[in-house]
């Protein structure tokens, strides 16, 4: 027992410091020449290009992802079906339905009823996309945005919805595509979290989500999203306690940094220089996040164009103005979270409330961006995790009816980065059923995204547990039609 | 001498050994950055093995003429002098090939040509110079090294440099003005078609070798029709199973890429036409980002601009990065630079100074929020190669972008939430690269705008969202800004309102604020007990937002002791009895936080001790939850019992609860209990819960649940 206390004080241990000696010496020679990681199993960071660069000239710099959680519906958004209101009531055909599996709620049930949107559509902008009437302000910025028909996943819940939507498996054990971006271009200011988070809840049936979805995986826990507060102060404990002064702050923060640095000496773990940039970070963060948080430089009609709500901590519309803050301030990937959008029954009730929610806040974040001159630099995207299906769940009513997961095909839309502008991707049948034209994967679009970001998908890896990881990791295409 | 030659002979033997083993093992090789210049060096001592095997074949060509023993001291010295300078050109050249940006074929050519001639060379050491087989192995060696040079060269000044002055016009660049059906569409054919459809050999009677053959078709017909892919021959066949004898081009043979197939329909799709061209299509077509991805990967193009400016030192584009400055490489291959300055309390002058040490590089700049003033333009206006130029919300003016004019690459300019006003025309004309310029929330108006784009057409302006294009809306109310409704001794209530220059009116009474006789919100108030603060914003231009209420409390008398008379139930035990006076509230949304005590079945009852020496109370508040949808329900009654033996306590107070109702909101609420002043040690509680749920909630008929977070003394 004594000896494993001395090796762990070590460090150390005798076949550790032969191992290490023989290497020295037979080393000596060609050592400088190998590549350390060759006699050794540990990982080793395993990307193939240099960090902090884009592999690649492109526009993106930055991402918003407004992750619409719960799965809105592409019947009543993006994806009109006018077939569906005709065939009212009929039998989804088994010749459509091809097999697909369903989920426990609706896999006992003897019908499946096709139903059509209850909301109108219309087609708006010079590209004449097609907008449902709950998103009357999104409908006003269609020339601005992309809208792929044609997302297709591989899950049928929730949970490994998101996560694959978010990490590139279902399995939740994988970095999130914020820490992806932080991981492969670094962070652009220094004084804030490369990618933070923002939660918000509508009041529609919602899902819950954690913070596996933003997690940093296998990557070094900085690149871990960081979740803020939707409550008055975004980061809490950003302030200095009573008789704290910023000196006396510094002073003591290189204290424990010496301290930090003994640890590191002693055990070796990287976590602790982890820690460390991470309490220099928060210490930049004291003057970085009050300037952010701050809404008087704005003026009134900033309030206007996002709506009221905006001044409500914690609303969709809220965050999608610090999102544009924090984007403005160089933070690589803010992601939201709007819950809420799970419309198994009752869709006719909530859906509405939900688009009300965030239609103009998502509408506005477009508008202000480019009012800034930062739309082409700024990636926003917006969607949820899966689609759902063209048939009702439950009792189907002529008012009222509701609607399960879908993972064949979903809509969603894209703008600025150096996407294509004002155009409809992809086609699926009459029945919204199946994709018949240009399918985007779930991989196809990650690979997409960094694409726009100026990363090859195929380049950015790391490598852990003996092979090398990627976010779409043996898979993807990009989509090189919506790239403008 | 002797030992001389022995010595060479074993050093190139422990050369090429370690040439074998680096290239068995070549894949982990990686050179540090120390042994950089020695693999730097083969390209000049490559020239010694080369101009000594000439001489050495000269030599052996006119052996004949040369006096013996000179002919072999001469002949010894130049072999060994080849045979090292060889080997150690091959260990240069490998060190070198290492780096990067040799990986193509022609270098894998070059690399193992000139490992085997380094091979082949020492071989002529320990071969007697008598013999036939050195006279062979020489001359062979000769040609071998002659093909690895020209291979080398090659790679240094590119495979066509010799022939090039010849050749110039074989290979065109592919230009949006290049035909597709040139570029793109007929190598195609060439690769995958032409060998079975040509004119020696045109199987089921289709020639493929020009256009027009390609539209008479063959003995089943046209095997294109124009616009229309899906009924073309040419796509129906490639996208039938292998397994289907139509299938084209035949099982075996080289097949259609997807890439190649798309490209395919999408030109037969547009009209099939032979001249058309990528400047002649839109954009959004499918054949438009087709080819331009084809053009591009023929090209072999960076897709991102080319600059002819030099790369900046590493060291220096570290020693200007600091926590509040990110100066970024675009990319790897690229010199430009992006800089972004961060933290306006943080915010230097010099940090923009320093910039002018990389003036040449800078292209995107980014100053948002800092304090930039018109002065600090000055330095900008060094700038030439900058194209993106961010100054949003920064103190510059008019005057200050003249400064500017020699910024000559300028593209994109963003000067929203300026004091920029018209005036800005003149100079804006002279940057002639310009874009898009971003007007908003500056002083420019709608009028002005017109103005500008009709002076200036090429540049695009951008005002942005202006208010007034809509009614007023309504404003929020007002928000408690005091981390919980509990306050602590001496805490005043804090309400804010995000939105600034907005008025609050509230009252503390219970009654609903009016503009007229209620308080003003100056600033923090004092509150005693329990106070329902009401309170409403309004502000010019804005609807009055909707009157809001916060229940606040102020600590009241702690019990000694507390003695509950039912257990909660145990799915909502909370914290046990401390829950009921720890001054923590419990959420409305969150009926399953550790605030709650919930009650099913049973009522609440309680025995509060407050000691031998009791204050006096008059008020009881007792908080709890409404959430009908989850049978969560008001109290039907609430009662406090005072008296100094448990077993005799007399009623002081009690209240009845109206009902609650199918639209009653969910709310964590509370009901005071007044009562004669008192002193008694032991006070008890009763809360009756709702014993059958009313015939208009689902669960009607089920016991209602009772949730209770709070007792408040006074």
């Amino acid at each position: 027992m004594d000896k494993q206390v001395l090796e762990n004080r070590l460090n150390v241990n005798r076949r550790h410091f032969l191992g290490k000696l023989g290497l020295g010496l037979g080393g000596l020679a060609l050592g400088s020449l190998l590549t350390p990681g060759v006699f050794r199993n540990g990982a080793t960071e395993g990307s193939t290009l240099p960090l902090g660069f884009k592999h690649f000239a492109s526009k993106a710099k930055r991402i918003i992802y407004l992750f619409q959680n719960g799965a809105p519906s592409q019947f009543e958004s993006f994806d009109y079906k006018p077939t569906l209101s005709k065939r009212f009531g009929e039998d989804l055909p088994e010749s459509i339905r091809g097999g697909q599996r369903l989920t426990g709620m609706t896999a006992n049930q003897e019908k499946f009823p096709l139903v059509g949107s209850r909301f109108s559509f219309n087609q708006y902008g010079e590209s004449g996309t097609w907008v449902s009437e709950l998103f009357p302000n999104i409908a006003k910025i269609t020339d601005d945005i992309c809208v792929v028909k044609t997302i297709h996943t591989e899950a049928i819940n929730h949970d490994p919805a998101l996560t694959f939507m978010q990490t590139g498996a279902q399995v939740g054990n994988r970095p999130s595509m914020g820490a992806w971006m932080s991981y492969g271009l670094g962070s652009e200011n220094q004084n804030l979290p490369a990618y933070c988070v923002l939660l918000s809840r509508g009041r529609g049936n919602g899902q819950g989500v954690y913070s596996k979805l933003w997690t940093n995986g296998f990557l070094d826990s900085v690149h871990q999203g960081v979740q803020f507060s939707s409550s008055h102060d975004p980061i809490l404990y950003l302030n200095n306690p009573e008789g704290m002064d910023m000196a006396s702050r510094r002073i003591m923060l290189d204290q424990l940094e010496a301290l930090n640095q003994m640890g590191y000496q002693e055990f070796g773990d990287p976590e602790i220089t982890a820690k460390i940039k991470q309490y220099e970070m928060a210490y930049r963060m004291q003057t970085a996040v009050p300037e952010i948080t701050d809404l008087e430089k704005e003026p009134d009609h900033i309030v206007k164009l996002y709506g009221s709500d905006c001044l409500i901590p914690g609303t969709y519309a809220a965050n999608c103005l610090l999102a544009r803050k924090l984007s403005e301030a160089g933070v690589r990937f803010v992601q939201l979270y709007h819950q809420g959008w799970d419309q198994h029954g009752n869709l006719v009730g909530e859906m509405p409330l939900q688009a009300e929610d965030v239609d103009r806040a998502s509408a506005a974040l477009i508008t202000d961006l480019k009012q800034r001159g930062l739309l082409d630099e700024t990636l926003v995207i917006w969607g949820g995790e899966f689609g759902r299906t063209n048939y009702c769940q439950g009792k189907l009513t002529p008012e009222n009816y509701g609607r399960d997961h879908h993972p064949r095909c979903f809509s969603i839309w894209m703008a600025g980065g150096g996407v294509k502008t004002g155009i409809s991707y992809g086609e699926t049948d009459e029945f919204g059923y199946n994709i018949i034209k240009d399918p985007v994967h779930v991989h196809d679009l990650h690979a997409t995204i960094q694409h726009l970001m100026g990363l090859d998908h195929e380049k950015l890896t790391f490598k852990h547990l003996g092979r090398r990881f990627r976010l779409t990791d043996v898979h993807g295409s990009v989509v090189h039609d919506i790239i403008a | 001498m002797q030992r001389l030659q022995n010595f060479i002979s074993n050093f190139v033997f422990f050369l090429l050994v370690l040439l074998g083993f680096l290239l068995i093992f070549e894949s982990y090789v990686e050179v540090p950055f120390w042994l950089q210049p020695i693999g730097r060096m083969h390209p000049m001592l490559l020239h010694f093995p080369i101009a000594l095997i000439v001489v050495m074949v000269l030599l052996d060509a006119f052996k004949s003429h040369l006096d013996h023993t000179s002919y072999q001291k001469v002949h010894a010295a130049a072999l060994y002098l080849t045979v090292f300078t060889t080997a150690l050109s091959a260990i240069m050249g490998f060190l070198l090939s290492k780096e990067e940006g040799y990986t193509s074929e022609l270098m894998s050519l070059h690399k193992w040509v000139g490992v085997s001639v380094t091979y082949l060379i020492y071989i002529l050491l320990l071969i007697d110079p008598q013999k036939l087989s050195y006279r062979i192995l020489l001359y062979g060696s000769f040609i071998i090294l002659f093909f690895a040079g020209h291979f080398g060269a090659g790679l240094t000044h590119g495979m066509d440099f010799l022939m090039e002055p010849i050749a110039a016009m074989s290979e065109p660049e592919i230009t949006q003005e290049t035909p597709i059906f040139q570029a793109f569409i007929d190598p195609i054919l060439e690769e995958k078609c032409k060998g079975c459809h040509n004119p020696q050999k045109h199987k089921g009677d289709l020639d493929m070798s020009t256009y027009d053959l390609l539209l008479e078709g063959g003995e089943h017909g046209p095997v294109l029709i124009k616009g229309n892919s899906m009924e073309s021959e040419l796509i129906h066949r490639a996208l039938l199973p292998m397994a289907m004898e139509e299938h084209m081009p035949p099982e075996g043979k080289p097949q259609l890429t997807d890439f190649e197939l798309e490209l395919l329909t999408a030109w037969i799709d547009s009209g099939a036409d032979p001249e058309i061209n990528i400047a002649g299509l839109n954009p959004e077509d499918t054949l438009f980002s087709l080819a331009t991805y084809q053009m591009n990967l023929y090209n072999e193009k960076d897709t991102g601009p080319k600059y002819d400016f030099d790369f900046a030192e590493e060291k220096l584009i570290a020693s200007l990065n600091n926590p509040y400055r990110s100066v970024v490489q675009q990319t790897p291959g690229s010199p430009a630079l992006d800089v972004s300055i961060f933290v306006k309390q943080a915010y230097k002058d010099q940090y923009l100074k320093e910039l002018t040490d990389i003036k040449n590089q800078l292209v995107s700049l980014n100053l948002s929020y800092m304090p930039v003033t018109d002065d600090d333009l000055v330095t900008i206006g060094k700038f030439q190669n900058l194209e993106i130029l961010n100054l949003n919300n920064t103190n510059i003016t008019n005057e200050g972008l003249q400064h500017l004019t020699g910024c000559i690459n300028l593209t994109l300019l963003s000067l929203s939430g300026t004091k920029i006003e018209l005036g800005i025309e003149e100079w804006l004309a002279n940057l002639e690269s310009l874009e898009s310029v971003y007007l908003w929330n500056t002083r420019i108006t709608d009028q002005q705008l017109d103005e500008l784009k009709k002076q200036l057409p090429d540049i695009d302006f951008y005002l942005g969202y202006a208010a007034d294009q809509e009614p007023p809306i309504q404003l929020t109310s007002p928000l408690l800004k005091n981390k919980s409704t509990v306050l602590m001794p001496g805490e005043e209530v804090i309400l804010e309102h995000k939105l600034s220059g907005v008025t609050i009116r509230y009252t503390t009474d219970g009654t609903d604020p009016d503009s007229i006789s209620s308080d003003l919100y100056q600033g923090p108030f004092k509150v005693q007990g329990y106070t329902r603060v009401k309170a409403f914003a309004f502000k010019d231009q804005w609807l009055t937002s909707d009157t809001i209420e916060y229940k606040v409390f102020t600590p009241g008398l702690t019990p000694k002791e507390i003695e509950l008379q039912h257990p909660p139930d145990k799915e909502y035990p909370g914290r046990g009895t401390a829950s009921l006076t720890d001054l923590e509230k419990g959420k409305a949304s969150n009926f399953k936080g550790k605030e709650w005590l919930g009650f099913h079945g049973t009522p609440f009852e309680a025995i509060f001790d407050f000691g031998t020496e009791p204050a006096e109370l008059s008020q009881l508040v007792f908080c709890y939850l409404v959430n009908t949808g989850s049978q969560i329900m008001s109290p039907l009654s609430v009662e406090i019992l005072g008296g100094n033996d448990k077993q005799q306590m007399q009623l002081l107070s009690r209240k009845k609860l109206p009902e609650d109702h199918k639209n009653s909101p969910n709310e964590a609420t509370a009901v005071v209990l007044e009562f004669e002043p008192s002193k008694y040690r032991y006070y008890q509680v009763k809360g009756r819960p709702v014993g059958k749920l009313p015939s208009w909630h689902n669960a009607k008929g089920k016991p209602g649940w009772l949730f209770v977070d709070e007792l408040f003394f006074y």
